[in-house]
C-alpha cells in the first residue's frame, strides 16, 4: 500500500499503527461485524427501540413526565433492549464465530501462524466486548437522556450497567465456550439451541433483577455492594471456566495433541493447556497439569 | 508473537541461525503417523534443498496430506521428525511456523472481507507491525497480481483467483518453506498454468523451497526438480524427477515392465501396416503389437541406440516409415511404474 504525504493519509497510517497493538482477531471480527448484515441489523434494531420508545413514551406520558420516577421506567426499557442485544445476540454471535472457524478449516489455517489459542479465545472475547461497546454507545444518549427525566438515579443506573456488563461478559465466553465444543453440525445446532434457552432463562430475569436491584445501589448499603462484588467473583469464575474449556478444545482441534506421548518429545507440551483439562484420547500419558514448555503452548 | 525476553529471543536467534546455515530447508527423517491400526505415514523420509520444488505424489490415502499436515506443525507424529530450516516440528513448533506457508488442499474464506483485509489479518497474525506490514501486503498483492481485485469481497473470487489469495497468504511473513496440498485442484486449465509459473517464480527467483502435492501429475513433471512417491504410507521412490524416470525406464527397482511404447506410421496403406507388424513380430524384444489405420504400435526397449537399430533395419527391410517416435517417459509412468495401486 503506497503512502501518500497527505493530512488524511497519514492520520489513516496513523490508526493503522496503532491497531498493530490491538490482537488481530479483534480488528479482523469487528471489520466483519461492521459489515455484517446480522450485526448491523441487531444495531439498527436497537437504535429503533429507543427511538420509539423515547417518542412513544414522552407522547404516552406528557404532563404526567413531571410525577413518579419517569427516568427509571424509561431506563429500563433502554436497559433491557441493551441486555438483549449485549447478553443474547452476542453471546449467539461469538457462538457462531467460534464454530465457523471450526467447521470452514479456518481455525487450521490460524493455528499455523503465530497466534496461539489463548489469543484467538481472548480476541474472540475482545471482539464481543468492542461490540458490546458499539452497543452501549448506541443506547448511552437515550440513557443520557433520562437524567433529565425526573427520578433518574446515576448510581442506580451505572450499578445497573456495570453489573449488566460484567455478566454479558461471562455470556460471551459461554457463547465461545459453546461454539468450541462440537464440530458437527448436528451437534452444533443442539449445542447453540441450549445456548439460546440458556440465554433466555438466565439473562433476561436477570436484566430485569438489576433493575429492580438498582434502587439499592444509592442506599450505601455494604452488604448490597459486597453481594454484588461477590456476583461478579462469581461470574468471573464461571467466565474463566468457559475461556478455559474454549481453549483446550480449540487447541486440541488444531493439532494432534492430547494423545499418547510422543517418544521424541522432551515435556509434556501435549498436556500444554494452562487448563490442565485436556485429557489423552488412549489413556496412556501422564495425567493432565503436567509441565510443559512455553513452546507447546498453541 | 513471542513472548520470550531479549536473552531467549537473542538465543532462538542464534539457533536459528545455527540450525539453518547447512541443512537442507526441509527434512522428514523416519516420520511415523498411525490411526488406530492404520499406518497413514510409515518411517517417511525425505528432504527437499533450497529453491527446489518437490512433487509429493500417491494416489488418495497414500499418507500425503498426514505428512505434510506433521510437517505443518498440525499434528505430530508418532515416531520420527521433521525438520524445517533446522527446526523440529516436534520440539519448536513455533520456530517452524515463522519459516512455513502451508496451504491445505481446502481453506475457508472469513465473510464479509475483502482481499486487502484478508491478507492483512494473516499478516498480523505472524506478528507483522506497521510498514513492514503494509510492505507485505504490497509485495504479495503484486506478486499474486491481486492487486486490481485488493477490495473484490473473498467469498465473490473464483477458485484461481481463491488459490492466488491462499498463496499471498502463506506468503504474507515471507516463509523459506512452502507446503502445498493439491493446489490445482479444481482449477481451469488457465488458472493451473499461471499457478505453475508463480510456483516456479517462488523457487527460481526467490529461492523458496517448495513441497506441493497434486494428482495432475503431468503438471507436477513440468513444474518440480524432484519427486517423492508414497504410497500405503511408505516412500516408495524419491529424487531427481529426472532420474525418477531413468530409473524407470531402466526398469530399476520396479515390478512392471518399463518397455517404452514406440509408435510407427506407415505410407502404403493397411496393407504396408499389416507387413511392418508381421515382420516386427519376428524382431527380438518386440511385444504387444496392435494395428491402427496407417500405424502400428508395440512395445521395445527404451534404450536409444537399440530403437535407432530397430528404425535403421525396418527402412532396410523396405517398409515406407513415415514417422517413428517412442513416448517420453513422464513422472506419470514412473508412478504407475512404481506403485501398485494398494488402498489402505
Amino acid at each position: 500500500m503506497s503512502v501518500s504525504v497527505t493530512a488524511p493519509a497519514a492520520r489513516s497510517v496513523r490508526i493503522d499503527d496503532w491497531s498493530d497493538r490491538l490482537n488481530p482477531v479483534v480488528v479482523r471480527e469487528v471489520r466483519q461485524a461492521l459489515k455484517s448484515r446480522g450485526f448491523v441489523t441487531v444495531f439498527n434494531l436497537i437504535m429503533l427501540a429507543c427511538w420509539a420508545t423515547s417518542v412513544l413514551g414522552l407522547a404516552i406520558t406528557g404532563p404526567g413526565l413531571d410525577f413518579g420516577r419517569p427516568a427509571m421506567a424509561f431506563f429500563s426499557v433502554y436497559f433491557v433492549s441493551l441486555c438483549f442485544a449485549v447478553g443474547v445476540v452476542i453471546p449467539l454471535q461469538a457462538c457462531e464465530s467460534v464454530w465457523a472457524e471450526r467447521r470452514d478449516g479456518t481455525l487450521e489455517v490460524l493455528t499455523v501462524t503465530s497466534l496461539r489459542t489463548g489469543r484467538v479465545v481472548t480476541g474472540k472475547f475482545a471482539a464481543a466486548a468492542t461490540k458490546a461497546a458499539l452497543i452501549y454507545a448506541a443506547v448511552g444518549p437515550f440513557i443520557a437522556f433520562t437524567a433529565v427525566l425526573p427520578g433518574f438515579d446515576p448510581v442506580g443506573v451505572a450499578w445497573a450497567l456495570s453489573m449488566a456488563a460484567a455478566f454479558a461478559a461471562t455470556c460471551w465466553l459461554a457463547g465461545i465456550g459453546f461454539g468450541s465444543l462440537s464440530r458437527s453440525p448436528l451437534a452444533a445446532g443442539v449445542l447453540k439451541l441450549m445456548l439460546t434457552a440458556g440465554l433466555a432463562v438466565f439473562w433476561l430475569p436477570v436484566a430485569f433483577i438489576l433493575i429492580a436491584l438498582a434502587d439499592f445501589a444509592s442506599s450505601e448499603a455494604f452488604e448490597f455492594w459486597v453481594w454484588s462484588v461477590f456476583w461478579v467473583g462469581a461470574s468471573g469464575l464461571v467466565a474463566v471456566t468457559f475461556k478455559m474449556m474454549a481453549e483446550t478444545q480449540l487447541r486440541r482441534d488444531a493439532s494432534g495433541h492430547y494423545r499418547d506421548l510422543h517418544p521424541n518429545t522432551r515435556s509434556g507440551r501435549r498436556y500444554d493447556g494452562v487448563t490442565g483439562v485436556g485429557f489423552p484420547a488412549e489413556g496412556t500419558g501422564p495425567l493432565p497439569g503436567m509441565t510443559f514448555t512455553p513452546e507447546g503452548k498453541r | 508473537m513471542s513472548v520470550a525476553g531479549p536473552t531467549e529471543a537473542a538465543a532462538e536467534t542464534a539457533g536459528e541461525t545455527a540450525a539453518s546455515s547447512d541443512r537442507p530447508p526441509l527434512e522428514v527423517r523416519g516420520l511415523t503417523r498411525k490411526f488406530g491400526k492404520l499406518v497413514a505415514a510409515n518411517t517417511v523420509s525425505f528432504s527437499v534443498g533450497r529453491g527446489e520444488v518437490m512433487g509429493f505424489v500417491g494416489p488418495n490415502g497414500a499418507g500425503k496430506t498426514t505428512t505434510m499436515r506433521i510437517v505443518a506443525t498440525l499434528d505430530l507424529p508418532d515416531a520420527g521428525d521433521a525438520f524445517v530450516c533446522g527446526h523440529s516440528v516436534v520440539d519448536h513448533p513455533d520456530r517452524v511456523r515463522r519459516q512455513l506457508g502451508f496451504m491445505p488442499d481446502a481453506f475457508g474464506k472469513y465473510p464479509n472481507m475483502d482481499v486487502t483485509e484478508y491478507l492483512d489479518f494473516f499478516a498480523r497474525a505472524y506478528g507483522l507491525k506497521g510498514a513492514d506490514r503494509r510492505d507485505a501486503l504490497d509485495r504479495v498483492l503484486v506478486f499474486t497480481e491481486l492487486r486490481k481485485i485488493a477490495r473484490k469481497p473473498i467469498d465473490k473470487l473464483s477458485k484461481g483467483m481463491s488459490q492466488r489469495l491462499g498463496l499471498g497468504r502463506i506468503l504474507v511473513h515471507d516463509p523459506q518453506v512452502l507446503i502445498l496440498d493439491e493446489p490445482a485442484a479444481g482449477l481451469d486449465p488457465r488458472a493451473r498454468v499461471e499457478l505453475r509459473e508463480l510456483i516456479r517464480l517462488l523457487a527460481d527467483e526467490m529461492g523458496k523451497t517448495v513441497l506441493i502435492s497434486s494428482h495432475i501429475l503431468t503438471e507436477l513433471t513440468e513444474i518440480c526438480d524432484a519427486a517423492a512417491i508414497i504410497e500405503a504410507g511408505r516412500i516408495l521412490a524419491h529424487g531427481h524427477v529426472d532420474d525418477l524416470v531413468q530409473k524407470v525406464r531402466e526398469g530399476r527397482g520396479t515390478t512392471k515392465s518399463t518397455a517404452s511404447v514406440i509408435t510407427v506410421r506407415l505410407a502404403g496403406g493397411e496393407d504396408a501396416v499389416e507387413a511392418a507388424a508381421r515382420w516386427l513380430a519376428e524382431q527380438p524384444h518386440v511385444s504387444a503389437i496392435e494395428r491402427a489405420p496407417g500405424r502400428v504400435e508395440f512395445h521395445y526397449d527404451p534404450e536409444e541406440s537399440r530403437r535407432a537399430d530397430l528404425l535403421a533395419a525396418m527402412l532396410a527391410a523396405g517398409h515406407r516409415v513415415a514417422d517413428f517416435h517412442g513416448r517420453t517417459e513422464t513422472l506419470e509412468d514412473a508412478f504407475m511404474a512404481i506403485t501398485e495401486g494398494i488402498v489402505q
